[in-house]
């Protein structure tokens, strides 16, 4: 304990560890000086003006500050607000991951159906071209005009009637329900934090985004990749869906195009990235989960998802049968 | 922990969960505003997610949670340009209402965040995160990258400036300070017979000790 050296009063040290519990010394000093009892009277005062509690977060704000960090993490304020919109929809549920998934599931299968009709059953030729075809598709124009030798389908109406695609409806009008991907989580990846078993598949994708998840976004056999400045390779047997905004969601399932066991690895250098949602497919419908729209410029958007090996191969045999 | 490292965006989701009272406590208090303590709050969410690959643990999660906030907050207090309102004679700075209460002892209704705005930020940060977060005086040190004794230093002149602003307010009550009897200590925390409200506009808070 220390006094100033004006009246012997304990200095504001001691009576600040006075108030933390310690000090012990100093009691007995103010029991017989009425200056420092007073100044000690008012620090507590002081202490308990700050201990004062802040008024607690509503739920719906929590649940949106955690939910806007986990969106913004993944590098898009924007995304962020329209992941608070979902959530002030209410699509918050596994359930719609799940559904999302199975709908990703078929929509895929469907694509690669009229990828592999459209290109005769030829699944090297088609891994040969449609990498190359992809990447260029990501700065340029549209799906409808896919590249030479690319075996995708065009994506026309015919075709996706053909592959018994419904009518899509575009993006733009589309009732988007977002909400952050990585809510997706563990809770549909069978295997979280194991490794995919393709390690073709390489995603050095942003960590804590839904690259850095890939593995916990694998919901059953789809894989959502993609997105940021960076080279994404994709190994034997994975398929690309690439979504154009005015070709929409019908196109986008008629645009699958296969990366065969056959061919290397193709890679695909993604052009800068200005921003990126958080969409999902159901049916022709866009419904707001799971997968990441990749935003290549103000005329062209891509979808990027994979298909692993195993469905790609059933999908291959359905056909060959 | 490590589990929010990995790509599990559930552990990541449960880890800010988990700490984001309190990190919205110390932003909404350093800044001094709803929206400000929001606003910085959800900048240090953001930053925690997208930091958290790259924590190596040195620290406690906690304590570098605390820093990032600590910075959000102060980072929003400079983007505002909030400063405290200055005294003068026709503008209070504390609105102070004084009734007495049964006891004889004096209610001040103080604004607390224009109190704690009056404070430099490194003591306001010091202070909130004592007596608010009850953080202990080497986690504080760790969190401001400062050393304890310093911690200390800025705790006991924050203490001291803000016990000057409700000891100007209770004079201003016609309190006469100095006959009251002490609280008593226990266990660092005494309890005495001063009762403070605090008025934290629009709605009203309450904080005292009888």
């Amino acid at each position: 304990m220390s006094t100033d050296d004006a009246g012997g009063h304990l200095s504001n040290e001691d009576l600040n560890a006075l108030l933390d519990g310690d000090g012990d010394g100093a009691t007995q000093h103010l029991d017989v000086c009425h200056a420092c009892a007073d100044r000690f009277k008012y620090m507590h005062a002081a202490r308990e003006l700050v201990a004062r509690p802040v008024p607690p977060l509503s739920e719906e704000k929590r649940a949106e500050l955690v939910a806007n960090a986990l969106a913004a993490a993944n590098g898009d304020q924007t995304n962020a607000a329209d992941a608070d919109r979902a959530r002030r929809r209410g699509i918050r549920s596994p359930l719609y991951a799940r559904a999302a998934a199975v709908a990703l599931i078929a929509a895929a299968a469907g694509g690669v159906v009229a990828a592999v009709r459209a290109s005769s059953h030829s699944a090297s030729s088609s891994a040969s071209s449609a990498g190359p075809g992809i990447a260029g598709g990501h700065g340029a124009a549209s799906t409808t005009t896919a590249p030479p030798g690319n075996t995708q389908s065009n994506g026309s109406p015919a075709e996706a009637q053909a592959a018994d695609v419904p009518t899509s409806q575009p993006l733009a009008d589309a009732p988007l329900q977002m909400r952050p991907v990585l809510r997706v989580g563990a809770a549909e990846c069978p295997n979280p934090g194991v490794p995919l078993p393709d390690t073709e598949v390489e995603i050095p994708l942003l960590a804590g985004g839904v690259g850095g998840n890939a593995n916990c976004l694998r919901l059953g056999p789809v894989i959502v990749a993609g997105w940021r400045p960076t080279r994404l390779t994709l190994g034997p047997g994975y398929v690309l869906i690439d979504v154009t905004p005015g070709a929409e969601v019908a196109l986008a399932r008629a645009g699958l195009a296969e990366f065969s066991g056959a061919a290397p690895a193709v890679g695909i250098t993604v052009p800068a990235v200005a921003r990126w949602k958080v969409v999902a497919l159901d049916g022709n419908r866009v419904l707001g989960d799971v997968m990441g729209v990749y935003d290549a410029g103000p005329s062209r958007k891509a979808l990027v998802l994979g298909v692993d090996r195993t469905l790609a191969e059933q999908l291959q045999a359905q056909l060959a049968s | 922990m490590r589990a929010a490292q990995s790509p599990d965006s559930v552990a990541i989701d449960e880890l800010l969960r988990r700490h984001q009272d309190r990190i919205y406590a110390l932003c909404r208090r350093v800044t001094g505003d709803d929206d400000a303590g929001l606003d910085a709050t959800q900048e240090a969410l953001i930053a925690i997610t997208r930091g958290i690959s790259r924590f190596d643990g040195r620290s406690s999660f906690s304590t570098w949670a605390y820093r990032v906030a600590t910075n959000a907050a102060l980072d929003e207090v400079r983007r505002r340009k909030r400063r405290p309102v200055p005294l003068s004679s026709d503008q209070p700075a504390f609105a102070v209402e004084v009734t007495a209460d049964h006891g004889g002892a004096v209610i001040a209704r103080i604004d607390v965040d224009a109190a704690l705005a009056s404070l430099p930020e490194d003591h306001r940060t010091a202070i909130v995160m004592r007596d608010l977060l009850d953080l202990d005086y080497d986690t504080i040190a760790e969190v401001l990258q400062a050393p304890v004794g310093t911690v200390k230093s800025r705790i006991s002149r924050g203490r001291a400036a803000l016990a000057e602003i409700i000891r100007t307010a209770d004079a201003a009550s016609g309190n006469v300070p100095g006959g009251s009897e002490r609280p008593k200590v226990e266990r660092g925390r005494p309890e005495g017979v001063m009762k403070a409200r605090v008025t934290n506009s629009p709605e009203q808070e309450q904080v005292g000790h009888e």
